[in-house]
């Protein structure tokens, strides 16, 4: 299975298309049309990124010279362990479930603010290394619940719109954003995904 | 699908191979390296680059009389007019000319002592000094004149001054010496009468009397009033007095009988506080004949008079090579300078400690950081100063 995930309403200058998510889904059928299903998916998180931890160095030349080091994020990614119960009827399918989902890393850069020459001077952050960074700010654990509905256009592939929410959301409480007023602004509990499945057996 | 192995590849990378995530790197702070410490008027003050707003100004410029000044300035780094703060700079001349090339910095800011800037590179400098000197008068009028006589006075001051004639006497002295007398001598020729007194001159002390002791010799007549039986001191000052004529008679008065034909007469006096005074007089006598009388008698007065001059001081060096300047701007944005005046002070000293090459200014120029210690007197435009004590300071300048 593959699916897009999107947002409807957006904060200011947020992004609509916020990640996708990839896995292999389980399907076992019951009587009367109902269906439960699980798996292991691949759930990539992409928005618009605020620095998650911040130093300031004060080193002293002619002046006080602060050297501001942040960790900036560019992609979350999460291991999702989902729990769905179905009922199908012809080529119309509902689903709805919960999934469990482990941040197993987050990708990003290392780098410092440094002033532009710009008029009036502004600061710039320009990364000095990337890769995986620090996970400060994000939970390690979070669960969603998922529901949704999906169109047999065959035996083996269909397509669906599922509606997602996220308990408590994926930042960690009490956790004050060291740069501007976000960690991430696409940081929405509620999502949807656009869902394609392709059975590779039945 | 490719899109899809790659992201479970990085995952599996996350996974198994994450362990070395990137963080940032430990928070360590440094310490300012540019300061200043002064004492102004008693008043300390502290200054360092980086804290407080202030930022080390590192510059240099090249003069019309071809001499680089090596400039640096502590002060805050944007500022609006009138909330500027307290600034110090410190500005340092070449060693020497350069028309050409570059100055030769090394020798230009070598440690050691260096002279003040004087306030104008000219041949000729004015400078203001005050000089105390003593003006002693003295006035005879007090004396006992015999009639019909224009007396000849005659004023000889023990320091070897010039001797003066005249009822008024002037003298200008540069110090005033200890122990000075003054003896006046009085000669009615016509009556062949000669009368001296001599008093010690001193400062005027608000504690005593106005004067020094004193005193003078008066004739005392025979029961009738007709003829000079004896000779009087009569002396002004502290009393018990003691008396010594120029026979060794200890008496305040002194007979007359003794003389013959001639009166020449000396007394010394000498009161409680130690003052001592004599007066003299001489005049003929025939027994049976009232002699003539007169008899010298001064007061005096002594002024310190301090006065305000300029004296011509020639510069050997007009360009004033290897000279410092210290300037500081109070918060109210007066400036001070060690150049508007001369250093007159002798605890005045600027000593360059240590020098060492540091990074380029802001504007690319090379730097030199320089450890120093100064003292000197800052005066503002309207002539009034500071006392600058205790100085210490690293300082940067910029060079080319």
């Amino acid at each position: 299975m593959a699916s897009q995930l999107m947002l409807t309403g957006t904060s200011a200058g947020g992004k609509s298309i916020i990640g996708f998510q990839t896995g292999i889904v389980v399907e076992g059928r019951l009587k009367n049309g109902w269906l439960v299903a699980s798996g292991l998916q691949y759930q990539r998180r992409t928005g618009t990124f605020e620095a998650s931890k911040m130093t300031e160095t004060r080193s002293y030349r002619f002046g006080l010279e602060l050297a501001e080091q942040q960790l900036r994020p560019s992609s979350l990614h999460y291991l999702r362990l989902p729990l769905k119960l179905g009922w199908q009827r012809r080529h119309h399918l509902l689903e709805g479930g919960l999934s469990l989902n482990y941040l197993a890393g987050v990708r990003g850069a290392k780098g410092n603010l440094e002033r532009t020459g710009d008029v009036p001077p502004r600061k710039q952050f320009v990364a000095a290394q990337n890769g995986w960074i620090a996970e400060d700010g994000y939970k390690k654990w979070h669960l969603t619940a998922t529901a949704g509905y999906r169109y047999r256009v065959s035996r083996q592939l269909s397509f669906g719109l599922s509606a997602n929410y996220a308990f408590g959301g994926i930042l960690e409480k009490n956790y004050l954003p060291p740069a501007g007023d976000y960690l991430l602004k696409e940081d929405d509990r509620f999502y949807f995904s656009a869902v394609a499945v392709y059975f590779l057996k039945r | 699908m490719f899109r899809q192995i790659k992201y479970i590849a990085i995952l599996a990378a996350a996974l198994f191979g994450g362990c070395q995530k990137l963080d940032l790197d430990p928070q360590v702070d440094g310490t300012p390296v540019f300061s200043a410490n002064i004492t102004l008027n008693g008043v300390t003050k502290e200054w360092q680059a980086g804290v407080g707003g202030y930022y080390l100004f590192t510059s240099f410029e090249k003069g019309a009389d071809e001499v680089y000044v090596f400039k640096g300035q502590l002060k805050k780094d944007s500022c609006s007019t009138g909330a500027c703060g307290e600034s110090l700079t410190v500005k340092i001349r070449d060693v020497q000319l350069t028309l050409n090339g570059l100055p030769d910095v090394v020798q230009a800011l070598a440690p050691g002592n260096y002279p003040y800037q004087l306030p104008a590179a000219a041949d000729t400098l004015w400078v203001v000094d005050t000089i105390t000197t003593y003006q002693l008068s003295f006035d005879a009028g007090q004396s006992v004149v015999p009639p019909n006589t224009v007396p000849v006075y005659t004023w000889n001051l023990s320091n070897g001054s010039a001797v003066q004639p005249g009822q008024i006497a002037l003298f200008s002295l540069p110090q005033f010496p200890q122990n000075l007398e003054m003896t006046l001598t009085m000669q009615a020729n016509n009556q062949n009468c000669t009368s001296t007194q001599t008093r010690r001159v001193a400062l005027p002390d608000p504690s005593g009397p106005a004067e020094s002791c004193s005193v003078f010799i008066d004739t005392m007549l025979d029961t009738a009033g007709l003829l000079i039986e004896n000779l009087v001191a009569v002396p002004a000052g502290s009393a018990p007095f003691s008396f010594i004529w120029h026979d060794s008679t200890v008496a305040e008065t002194w007979p007359v009988s003794n003389a013959l034909q001639v009166i020449n007469a000396m007394v010394a006096v000498a009161d409680a506080e130690g003052c001592t005074a004599g007066a003299g007089y001489s005049t003929f006598w025939n027994p049976g004949v009232i002699g003539t009388y007169c008899s010298a008698r001064f007061s005096y007065q002594v002024t310190e008079v301090m006065q305000v001059d300029s004296i011509p001081v020639v510069i050997q060096d007009s360009l004033q090579l290897s000279t410092m300047v210290v300037e500081y701007t109070d918060a109210a944005g007066k400036l001070f300078s060690s150049a508007f005046a001369p250093q007159s002070n002798a605890n005045t000293y600027f000593e360059i400690l240590s020098v060492e090459d540091y990074d380029d200014n802001e504007n690319g120029e090379k730097t030199k950081k320089l450890s120093l210690r100064f003292a000197c007197r800052l005066w503002n435009a309207n002539g009034s100063f500071i006392e600058l004590q205790n100085g210490e300071a690293v300082m940067g300048v910029a060079y080319p």
